[in-house]
């Protein structure tokens, strides 16, 4: 007989059903498996998102299905983890237009992913590094709310970080 | 294009206040196109709508642009407030993302739009940054003294980068007297280049740092003091040895003339007790007072006429130390070891707190920051008017205690003995005042050295829970054990160390790590100070940014700075910079000293009689005379002093007067045992000498019972 599994079901109803070990990549699926089911699972689980949609939740079961046998830093170890680059097969699998990137963001951000977070984060991070304000607009279709004024103080206070 | 405008606007007076997020997204729209609109109005609507952005981000509204429909261009900006666009992520997931930057790149995003300006200037950015950057814990000695902490994290960049970077140049002089050196009375004003110091006996000099020119001023009445003077720019205040009231001298007076007994005032109070120490303010904060302890435990008031202004029963026992916030805050000790704390204003005594139970001190001298090579007996003491704490050390321990609350804050116990300590260079200000909001929480640091050698720096005002300090770091000094560390110094970048042998380091205040060497090769004049002579002082400039300072070696004056400072740019720039770069240019030790020939011979007696004092033992911080040519001279001023002085008094008086000596010892060393008088005998070479002495003998003795 197959393990019980979880089903988790997106916001547009689509259900998914995975192995406990993948979706306990996620914290909060995890804790709530383990605080509805204190025996362990025995049967097939149901679980709504209702935050997420059926396209980003694929992608995201996508990434704990391949990361399922990964083990992550512990949450505390800031420093090991600012200096680590994002994973090459995060980096390819993150390779989304923005509006799926940032979903899998919020989606990593509400399931309690921390190593898919970072790794979303960091790929923002390195698409903004670099970049000079007018690009970065541009990039991230920002509008410019600053008056004239405000702009050219800006750029008085942005002065001295010139040339250090 | 104008039409356009008008409808905005119109669109923008029908906005009801629920749509405000609406008329942000359009305002800005219109910004970006820099429309020639009145800047008031923009600024006013979109700080407001700022405000909102936060709030109204869950819930926005999309529709409103597509239903304006102004074309393609529109087409873009309407994506801006789509799901898609990165300022639909929450704040802190858009946090995060910016903690991954870099600092320089942090300070670009602040131009793409007011949230990122805002974010990118929260505290949570900056500190992890700077965390890293610089190693350190939450509350450190701001530089920039900024609420921003990105202003912070550059000013400190820029520090440092001067500290480590920067060429090296010093200027060597040889300062006048070697009698100044070793005198924690030394000061250096670094806005006027001088470098100050004071004798015991009031001899004031001052040298030049840019030219090496020194002048001294000899006071023309012998001024003995056995507590170390205090003075600022324009006061000087000593307790006289002889009948231990103290006197003030306005210094410009006296350094014009040369020699005015005018200019010295003695202080008058109804009635005058001993007094035995003395606080004044530093710089140019408060020029009203100045306050001084008594052996009978009154703190008093005085204004710089001489005038007792106030006056507090605190103690039925000697107040050894005082200090004031030159506003309205004393803390003193008496010598029970129970601090006091006074507030000037409410008037009253406010709270003491007794260390006697807990912790056994030895009786002492003077507590200025000095280093001492009687480790375990001595005790430092430092006060933290901002924080509200005062910190002591004593033995292998460290001590914090809030004076408001009268409890211990914090306590620290070593693994070996404390040698020496010395409080972070600073404005005077900055020690007087706390601001929990600038960033960095406004630490002030403190270093101690140890008996094993090695430098512990730590915050005093860290204020993480916790009975413990927590060093900010510990380590080992460059020459190990073979080479003492003599002095130091630090400030909020670095903490320079000079070593017995003559050289100093440079080292990273935060981690402790070695930057770089900060003594170059002594100029051929002064080769014979490798080796042979200590550090005796370092004196680093207040201001953080400015990487300068002074490091005394025996009478040789080092005048150290790396880079160049923004006023020597000024000079070069009036073609009027002094080159006399590393010893080129020594100073000629043209000592202008335009005594009358009665001031000679007052200065002749006066020598006579330090001779005296400290054959008696008065002098605890001179060193012991063993080479002969003193003891001749030694006894040679003592037998003339017999013969012009005394020929005329009487047994009795001679007593009286051998008691009154010896009532100076006790109070100035508290330790000057007969034992000490006894070895002091070996240096006796006629009968006059070993009658005094047995008359002194015999007057301690009465005086111990």
């Amino acid at each position: 007989m197959s393990q019980p599994k979880v089903i988790i079901v997106s916001s547009d109803d689509e259900k998914f059903p995975v192995e406990l070990k993948v979706a306990e990549k996620s914290i909060l699926i995890k804790n709530m498996v383990n605080d509805l089911n204190p025996d362990g699972l025995e049967e097939d689980f149901e679980l709504p998102t209702p935050n997420v949609k059926s396209t980003v939740l694929a992608k995201v079961l996508e990434w704990c299905e391949h990361h399922k046998d990964s083990i992550f830093p512990d949450d505390d170890e800031e420093d090991a983890k600012k200096s680590a680059p994002v994973d090459e097969w995060d980096k390819n699998f993150l390779q989304v237009d923005q509006e799926m990137l940032y979903e899998i963001i919020l989606a990593a951000n509400y399931l309690n992913i921390r190593p898919l977070l970072d790794s979303g984060c960091k790929i923002v991070a390195e698409m903004i590094r670099g970049k000079s304000p007018e690009e970065l607009r541009r990039t991230f279709n920002i509008v410019n709310d600053f008056s004239p004024e405000e702009e050219a103080a800006i750029r008085r206070e942005n002065e001295w970080a010139e040339d250090r | 294009m104008e039409e356009r405008h008008a409808n905005y606007d119109e669109l923008l007076n029908d906005l009801s206040p629920e749509n405000t997020f609406e008329e942000y997204s359009l305002k800005s729209t219109m910004s970006n196109e820099e429309l020639p609109l009145s800047a008031p109005s923009v600024n006013s609507t979109s700080q407001r709508s700022l405000l909102l952005l936060s709030e109204h981000i869950p819930n926005e509204k999309h529709e409103i642009d597509v239903n304006l429909g102004f074309g393609e261009e529109e087409e873009v900006k309407r994506k801006q407030i789509s799901p898609s666009s990165i300022n639909t992520l929450p704040p802190e997931i858009l946090l995060k993302i910016f903690s991954y930057l870099d600092p320089v790149t942090l300070t670009e995003i602040w131009r793409v739009c007011k949230r990122w300006k805002l974010l990118a200037q929260t505290k949570e950015i900056w500190y992890k940054s700077f965390s890293n950057e610089f190693n350190t814990q939450e509350s450190f000695p701001s530089i920039s003294n900024s609420k921003l902490w990105i202003l912070e994290y550059e000013d400190r960049l820029l520090a440092r980068r001067k500290w480590a970077k920067s060429r090296l140049t010093s200027q060597y002089y040889k300062f006048m007297s070697e009698r100044f050196v070793s005198i924690p009375s030394l000061k250096v004003d670094f806005e006027s280049k001088k470098l100050t110091g004071l004798l015991d006996n009031g001899e004031y000099g001052s040298c030049n740092l840019i030219n090496g020119k020194s002048y001294s001023y000899i006071p023309n009445r012998p001024f003995f003091t056995h507590k170390t003077p205090k003075y600022n720019s324009q006061y000087l205040v000593q307790i006289l040895a002889e009948d231990d009231s103290i006197w003030v001298k306005k210094l410009q007076a006296a350094k014009s003339s040369g020699s005015s007994i005018k200019s010295s005032v003695r202080c008058e109070g109804d009635s005058l007790s001993a007094q035995n120490c003395l606080d004044i303010c530093d710089g140019g904060y408060n020029q009203d007072y100045f306050v001084s302890g008594d052996v009978s435990g009154f703190l008093m008031c005085w204004n710089f006429k001489g005038k007792l202004i106030k006056k507090y029963k605190l103690s039925e026992f000697p107040i050894i130390f005082v200090k004031f916030d030159y506003r309205n805050k004393f803390i003193a000790i008496d010598s029970k070891k129970n601090i006091y704390y006074v507030n000037r204003e409410e008037g009253k005594v406010h709270s003491q707190f007794s260390l006697s139970e807990e912790y056994e001190f030895s009786d002492l001298d003077t507590l200025d920051s000095n280093f001492s090579d009687a480790y375990g007996s001595r005790w430092w003491v430092e006060v933290d008017f901002g924080f509200d704490k005062v910190i002591f050390m004593h033995g292998s321990k460290i001590i914090i205690v809030d004076y408001i609350e009268s409890k211990l804050f914090k306590s620290l116990e070593l693994q070996c003995p404390i040698r020496g300590g010395e409080i972070q260079t600073t404005r005077p200000l900055k020690l007087i005042k706390y601001d929990k909001t600038i960033a960095g929480s406004d630490g002030i640091l403190y270093s101690n050295l140890l008996s094993d050698n090695s430098v512990l720096v730590w915050n005093i005002r860290d204020d993480r829970a916790g009975k413990t300090i927590i060093p900010q770091c510990h380590f080992k000094t460059q020459f190990g054990k073979r080479e003492e560390v003599t002095s130091m110094a630090l400030n909020s970048s670095v903490l320079i160390l000079g070593y017995r042998n003559g050289f100093s380091e440079v080292h990273d205040v935060f981690t402790g790590e070695r930057i770089r060497n900060c003594t170059k090769d002594f100029p051929k004049n002064f080769e014979h100070y490798y080796h042979g002579c200590p550090t005796h002082k370092i004196l680093l400039n207040p201001d953080p940014l400015m990487p300068n300072g002074v490091i005394i070696t025996y009478d040789l004056v080092q005048y150290f700075q790396f880079g160049e400072l923004p006023d020597d740019k000024e000079k070069r720039r009036k073609g009027k910079l002094n080159k006399s770069i590393h010893g080129q240019k020594l100073s000629n030790r043209n000592i202008k000293i335009e005594l009358e020939e009665y001031d000679r011979q007052e200065e002749e007696k006066k020598e006579a009689q330090r001779l005296i004092s400290k054959f008696n033992g008065d002098f605890m911080n001179e060193p012991i005379l063993d080479d002969n040519e003193n003891d001749i001279s030694l006894a040679l001023a003592v037998s003339q002093s017999e013969s012009e002085s005394y020929k005329n008094l009487n047994d009795e008086e001679q007593l009286k007067l051998a008691l009154e000596l010896s009532l100076n010892a006790t109070n100035s060393g508290g330790s000057a045992s007969i034992e000490e008088i006894q070895s002091n005998e070996d240096v006796l070479s006629n009968e006059f000498s070993q009658q005094l002495a047995e008359a002194l003998r015999l007057s301690l003795e009465d005086h111990q019972k």
